[in-house]
Parts: structure tokens; sequence; C-alpha cells
């Protein structure tokens, strides 16, 4: 067997520490917990889920179907179960039975209305599946902390997560092939975007507001179309590659951070998102995937740093004992 | 020392997860993995043998996973290919803009536009047709057409409903909803939710128009529903040409695309 294969094998196999994945589960399963909890609460999961003859907006029974069609009992039962399921995996109780029923309980409820479906439902369902197959509650767990099954995981579900991520990305920026996103055309796609009724937070914008549209329009085009080159990023800065090109790619990316700066850029775009547009849960199933990217590195950095912070500002028992 | 006290008092794992978890710590201790040894471990038995295969059956697994997904997000350009949906306005600015942009007539580029997309398509339908039952399976989909353009003219979806029969002049119709428009926020939980309003956003392309028209009838069950003593709902659209700094001062909202649904046609 050639011995790059056996590389990869070692690269994928390696045991890692699972907070990362930990991560991504507690992100993904708490978007899905606020998002459906919001749908059914306000009323809107009976409206859109349900056929049209139980009085809903849907053509179709999907996956409850065979049970009976998708008639309000059955719906609020599904969500419910779904929410549960969700919750148990955030916490990571049972976790990896908990991700299957969550798995299968977004995928049953999208099913129930494809009109009433979003990029979101694809982006979880991509997500949970990776991460049932993960050792994401070995950390940050009820199952690690009473069951004693804490310990490491295996790399090659976050790298499958990081794929996942670049894959929403450069994805996303193929599609984008209208002359008001491409670089070169008006770039005007975000002026109208921003202004959507449908999705817009902010109403109007003045027309001053058009160059900075303009601006970020080719910005969000090129990270998105970037994401490629992200993936390498991240894959290269966790290996050691022997071809000469691919270490002078390496080090060139590691000197200008080029994973940092993307990933700031994605949070800022994320907010901004937010901030202006309702669009469902998106940003927050994609941002759920950032921990992946970022690693075990950065992510114990990142720990260690936010403990060194705790320390520092929590009293002093000196202070109890002159006073 | 205070290291060593810190240790004892976490809570007791069984043992071979205790020693796997020490392992581990030791080897991320700088971030750095512990790496696996594919072919390590004595030849004894068959679970020996599928112990040492195992790796090796994740990396395929894994590989598999990485080329499906890749060849699913080639762009599904299928629904585009339906050529009676470039007759809207929105879509023929577009399809103007690209033809100035590289000099050639409107038809003429469609021509070309319209065969490019049947290729990519095809492409596509054979590149992802290996993978369609694990993609299937695990359903997983890559397909991330968002936002893929932005157009000067957008769609606001509302609704009215009137008391009186449709031919009378005693009544008018009555706004009760109407998109981001906090006076007229009636059921607005439901329709201003994300997924609804995804659903009423397709129905202002023309090949939604049937969906259009059976979702307006699920619509004026929730009117008929909290107004006993309403005769009719309508849904319809209005369409906004949004300002830019070349037109500061478009033409003016028009509503239209009307939907009427009188009580009797609801159950």
């Amino acid at each position: 067997m050639s011995d790059r294969w056996n590389r990869l094998v070692a690269f994928l196999n390696a045991e890692e520490d699972a907070r990362p994945q930990a991560l991504v589960r507690i992100l993904t399963g708490l978007t899905i917990v606020a998002h459906l909890s919001r749908f059914v609460l306000s009323g809107a999961a009976d409206f859109a889920l349900m056929h049209q003859e139980n009085g809903g907006l849907s053509l179709w029974h999907g996956w409850l179907e065979p049970l009976g069609g998708a008639t309000p009992s059955l719906v609020h039962a599904l969500c419910g179960l779904t929410v549960v399921a969700a919750a148990c995996a955030t916490v990571g109780l049972r976790t990896r039975p908990a991700l299957v029923v969550t798995w299968l309980g977004v995928r049953a409820i999208s099913s129930l209305n494809p009109s009433a479906r979003g990029s979101y439902d694809s982006l979880l369902v991509d997500t949970l599946f990776v991460l049932l197959l993960s050792g994401c509650g070995r950390a940050w767990s009820l199952d690690a902390a009473w069951r004693g099954e804490g310990g490491p995981a295996k790399r090659w579900t976050r790298v499958l997560l990081v794929v996942q991520l670049a894959l929403v990305y450069t994805g996303s920026g193929l599609s984008k092939a209208s002359s008001s996103w491409v670089p070169g055309g008006d770039a005007s796609a975000l002026w109208y975007i921003l202004q959507q009724p449908t999705w817009s937070r902010i109403g109007e914008l003045p027309l001053w507001a058009y160059p900075v549209t303009q601006a970020a329009t080719t910005l969000t085009w090129l990270f998105e179309i970037a994401g490629v080159l992200f993936l390498f990023a991240v894959l290269l800065d966790e290996s050691e590659p022997r071809g000469r090109g691919l270490a002078a790619l390496r080090r060139g990316l590691a000197r200008i951070r080029f994973v940092e700066v993307y990933l700031a850029f994605g949070l800022a775009l994320h907010l901004g998102i937010e901030l202006t547009m309702e669009v469902g849960p998106f940003s927050f199933a994609t941002l759920a995937l950032y921990p992946a990217a970022l690693g075990p590195t950065r992510i114990g950095r990142i720990a260690r740093a936010i403990r060194a912070r705790a320390r520092r500002s929590a009293p002093h028992p000196s202070k109890y004992e002159a006073t | 020392m205070a290291k060593r006290s810190s240790r004892k008092r976490r809570p007791k794992r069984p043992k071979a997860r205790r020693r796997e978890a020490t392992n581990t710590s030791k080897g991320t201790a700088k971030g750095t993995p512990k790496a696996a040894s594919p072919s390590a471990g004595p030849a004894a038995g068959p679970r020996a043998g599928w112990r040492r295969a195992w790796p090796h059956l994740v990396t395929a697994f894994a590989l598999l996973h990485v080329v499906g997904n890749c060849a699913s997000a080639i762009p599904n350009v299928a629904r585009g290919l339906d050529r009676s949906a470039w007759q809207d306005p929105r879509a023929r600015r577009e399809l103007q803009a690209w033809a100035d942009r590289l000099g050639v007539e409107r038809p003429v580029l469609e021509d070309g536009v319209y065969e490019a997309g049947v290729t990519l398509q095809r492409t596509r339908t054979a590149v992802v047709a290996p993978f369609e039952p694990y993609l299937e399976l695990a359903g997983l989909h890559q397909s991330w057409l968002m936002f893929a353009a932005g157009t000067e003219q957008s769609d606001r979806f509302g609704v009215r409903m009137r008391r009186c029969p449709l031919l009378s002049t005693r009544c008018d119709w009555e706004t009760l909803y109407v998109h981001a428009d906090p006076a007229h926020a009636w059921r607005a939980n439901v329709l201003g939710h994300p997924r609804v309003r995804s659903a009423i956003f397709r129905w202002g392309w023309p090949s939604y128009r049937p969906r259009y028209t059976r979702g307006c009838r699920a619509i004026a069950g929730l009117v008929f529903e909290d107004f006993p003593d309403a005769t009719a709902a309508q849904c319809r659209f209005e369409r906004t040409t949004l300002p830019s700094p070349a037109r500061p001062s478009p033409p003016p909202p028009r509503w239209g695309r009307e939907r009427i649904v009188p009580r009797e046609a609801v159950r």
C-alpha cells in the first residue's frame, strides 16, 4: 500500500481533543431547539407543515404519510420529539441516539412542505449526519461527566465538518453568477437584496450607502469563492506537507493568518446578515461549524484565555481576609 | 502537588476509557493529535485483522463522503432551465445585463445560456449518479443557491378581506397583512415566519402560480377562522422598483396578481 495512503489514514484516524466537535454539537443543537421552538410556539408550524386537507399550507404528507398524514397531532409530536432530542444532543445526554433522532426529525419535518424549506434544513441535516458518526459526545457532555464516556475523538469527522463549511461557501459563491455579484459588473446585488421586503429588517437604504453595499457585494463574493482555499489552508495548517510547493503555501497562509482572517470575516458577514435580514437560522447553523475549523489548538488557546481572564476577574481570597 | 490533588477529584471512568483519555491528553497537550498507526499492532486472529482494517475503511468512507458531496455541490440549474420563467422582468433584466456586457443580442445569449445549462445539468446528473443512493440515504444535499441575484424589482405580499358580497359597493377591501408593515400585521407570527415567507416568496415566480392559488386558499381559511363575518379573502403582490443612484425616483409600487377566495370556496 502506498505511503501516501498510509499517511492519509494516519492523518484522518488520529485522535485529538474532542472539544471542537463538542462545540459544533452544542451550537447545532441550540440552533435547532431555538428555531423549532419558535416555529411551533408562533403557530407557524401548524400552518406551514400541515396538509391543506387539515387547513395547512402543504401539498405533501412527507414522512408522515404512512402514519396517517400531516395531521395536527402528528406534526406536534414530531416537532416536540425533535426539540427534546436536540436538547439531549446539546447537553450530551445519550448523545449518539439523541443525534440520530434529531437527524431523522429534521429530515421528517423538512419533508412535510418542500416549499417551506430553507437552505438551513440541508445544512443542519448534513452537519447532524457527520456529528452522529463522530465522538462529539466525549467532551462537554453529560455522557462524559456522568457515564465516564469522556476522551478523545477521531479527527476525520472534524475534517468532514470543515469540508461541509467550505462546500457551503464555495457552492453559494458559484451560484452567484449574476452580473450584480460577479466582479466587473455593477456590484449592486446587496443593495437590492438588503431592501427586499421579504427578507429585510431595515427597510429602505439611503442612497449614500450604495458604494458601501457595492464593496460588501464584491467582498462577500470573493469570500465565498475562496471557500476552497480556506479548506486547503485548514488542512495544510494541521498537516506536514512534504512537497516544497505545498510547504511554501502553508507557510504563506500561516504568515497572513489566513484561517483566522477568513473566519473573522465570516463571523462579521453572518452578524451583518442577522442585523439586516431575517433569513431563519442559516447564519447560526453555519457559525456552528466554525469550531471545527478552529481545531483543537485554537479552541484550547481560547479556552485557556477565557479561564485565565476568569481567574483574574475573580475576587482574590486575601481581599476577604483583609476585611 | 496542587495539580495531583485536582486530578484526584475527577469522577472515575471505566479503566479502558481512562487509559485512552490519558494517552490523548498527552498527545493533545500542545494541540498535536496523537497519530493513529494504520499498520500497528500484532496480527493475531480475525479481530486484530478487523482492527487493522478499520482505519482504512474509515478513510475510504470519508473519501466517498467528500467526493459525493463535492459532486452534489455542482450547482443544480434544473429549475433555471424553465424558459417560461425567463420572461419574468427580473430574469429579463439579468439576461440583458449579460448580453450588454458580452456584446451579443439577448436571444442569442439566451440560446447559448440554455445550451450551456442543459450540458451542465447533464454532466451534474452523470457525476452525482454513482453517489445518489448514499446521498439519498443520508439525506445529504449540497445545493447552495442563495440570493443568486439582486434585482431592482421586488415583491411584497399582502392579504385583504371584505365583509359584504364581492360585487356589492356597500363595503371596501380591508387590508389585514402586508409583509414587514407593522400597521398591517394580522397573523404576522405565522405569515412572517421565515419558513412561511420562504413559501410565499416562491409564489411570486410564474412557475409557482398553481401553488400560489392553493396557498391563498389556505390563508383564506385563516381569515375566515378569525373573522366570522368575512365574505371573501384576497391575496396579492405589490411590485416595487427599488431606488438606486441610476434611478433615484423609481415608478410607484403597484399591486397585482390578485387571487380572490370567497367563503363558499373554503370548507
